[in-house]
């Protein structure tokens, strides 16, 4: 398997390489399905994070030979960047090994995911919603729940809602879709606001990812049991993420190795913040050919120095408007759960959910989304999600 | 921190990559006297700010594309060509890395 990979990723540097010599204006129909030969033998050797790294370069390539808008030359740049790197770095390993020299990191470049497993029962309550669109491919939402049960007590899990991308598609119309193996059958909106159970749910626990729909044995229990009666969120289970300048900078010194494959932005923790204020708002990027992004400085509880960064896509119109207003009347914002992450020299904060007077809220959806919402949805059920 | 402190680190990066972007789109192959000239400008910056091993990598890829200019095309120069370029693209990825964190951990400490 080691000789075919090395053969598979002596081709793949070779064809980044002459890429990068004779540019994009040379390349063809057939030039493009190069990448997909090397995705078929890439995906069979289950290097996962390869075949990740080469779709994506496929997808810009085609876009430009269509002379679609959606091309990004940064994206492009990035993807052919990380192909060449992968490729090498897997011809390095395998030379290690034949060398009887140590190998490490060997399955972290691989991308093996850890095993998903059955988890027997949740108790889940929804903490942070976002609306995500990948690269003009999928849209949809990513639900944060906190766990409050067994051996992931106190983790926040993740639920990707996919679909296929189409514009103009709200994912706020995804609400109202049925909640998967919901028992009694529910519509999604109903877990926003309570505490629920589930049984037999696949679940990637060292990601945090599960999985309501992929398993026909799994249930969703919407109905009150004893642990969900208390249908207000208690916010103080939201205190270990309440992080001060000390814990973060443990963070960044235990957790961040400098790798050539990072991204530009990195997740590193969820955060809890209290008694926020933006005293700011300013966009980064708005002169170069790329996303806009709104930055508002925060003053909170804590002091350090944080920084909400919301990209200006359409999916995230609720939000900035929310931040806007925060700015302009000044509001003091109780609390805020968001995903915290490094990016630009920054702290960066990605809103989850705003916690005003006691009471939870999403930020990111629209506060009424039961308006006639008829042909979305018969295109959410005409595609089953992945 | 001043936002505008990082801001102006992240600019230099940001001064480099549409110069890069632009001989990917194109190809080293049709490399200008004009884009060379642009390098050439770009270098000094570098040399200005003090980023010695963008700076070095950037002169080697120079000295490549001199001889490319003059017509000594092989098949060992066009590799070492495209070679260079990845490598800076992968320097400036990992200094892009390596400023946020030093950048965010000095405003930690002053807490």
């Amino acid at each position: 398997m080691k000789i075919q990979l090395e053969k598979v990723c002596e081709q793949i540097k070779k064809y980044c390489e002459n890429l990068t010599y004779k540019g994009l204006n040379l390349v063809t129909q057939e030039r493009i399905r190069e990448i997909e030969f090397f995705l078929q033998n890439i995906s069979q050797l289950e290097s996962f994070r390869l075949a990740t790294s080469l779709r994506y370069l496929h997808v810009e390539l085609k876009r430009f030979l269509d002379n679609s808008p959606a091309f990004n030359i940064e994206r492009y740049v990035f993807f052919l960047s990380n192909c060449w790197l992968q490729s090498r770095a897997f011809i390095s390993f395998i030379e290690a090994q034949k060398n009887n020299k140590k190998v490490e990191f060997f399955d972290k470049l691989m991308g093996k995911l850890s095993e998903t497993e059955i988890m027997s029962r949740f108790l889940l309550r929804v903490t942070g919603i976002e609306k995500i669109v990948l690269e003009g491919t999928m849209i949809g939402l990513i639900f944060y729940f906190m766990s409050l049960f067994g051996k992931t007590r106190g983790a926040i899990l993740k639920w990707n809602l996919m679909y296929p991308y189409k514009k103009g598609f709200n994912p706020d119309v995804l609400f109202q879709t049925a909640l998967p193996n919901s028992e009694p059958p529910c519509a999604i909106e109903k877990i926003l606001s309570i505490y629920f159970e589930t049984e037999n749910i696949p679940t990637a626990i060292k990601e945090g990812n599960i999985f309501l729909e992929k398993n026909p044995d799994s249930k969703v229990f919407v109905e009150e049991t004893a642990e969900s009666v208390e249908d207000v969120f208690s916010i103080s289970k939201l205190e270990k993420f309440y992080f001060d300048s000390g814990e973060i900078y443990k963070m960044l010194r235990k957790d961040h190795d400098i790798t050539p494959f990072d991204l530009p932005a990195s997740f590193l923790d969820y955060i809890y913040i209290k008694q926020a204020h933006v005293v700011g708002s300013y966009k980064e990027g708005e002169d170069k050919k790329k996303t806009p992004v709104n930055i508002y400085p925060l003053d909170h509880e804590k002091k350090y120095p944080l920084f909400v960064r919301i990209p200006e896509k359409d999916i995230n119109k609720n939000l900035i408007t929310k931040f806007d207003d925060f700015y302009k009347k000044s509001t003091k914002i109780d609390g805020l759960f968001c995903k915290l992450i490094l990016e630009r020299g920054q702290l960066g904060l990605f809103p989850l959910s705003v916690i005003d007077n006691n009471h939870i809220n999403f930020p990111s959806i629209s506060q009424v989304h039961t308006l006639d919402n008829r042909e979305y949805l018969k295109q959410v059920y005409k595609v089953k999600p992945k | 921190m001043e936002h505008n402190n990082a801001e102006a680190i992240f600019s230099v990066f940001d001064s480099i990559k549409p110069h890069l972007n632009e001989i990917l789109i194109k190809g080293i192959e049709s490399v200008s006297q004009e884009d060379y000239n642009k390098i050439i400008n770009l270098k000094n910056n570098l040399e200005n700010m003090h980023m010695n091993i963008l700076n070095k990598k950037l002169t080697s890829f120079i000295a490549k594309i001199d001889q490319l200019l003059q017509g000594n095309v092989t098949n060992d120069l066009k590799q070492d060509l495209a070679i260079y370029i990845l490598h800076i693209i992968t320097i400036i990825r990992m200094f892009e890395r390596i400023m946020t964190l030093e950048i965010v951990k000095k405003d930690l400490q002053k807490e």
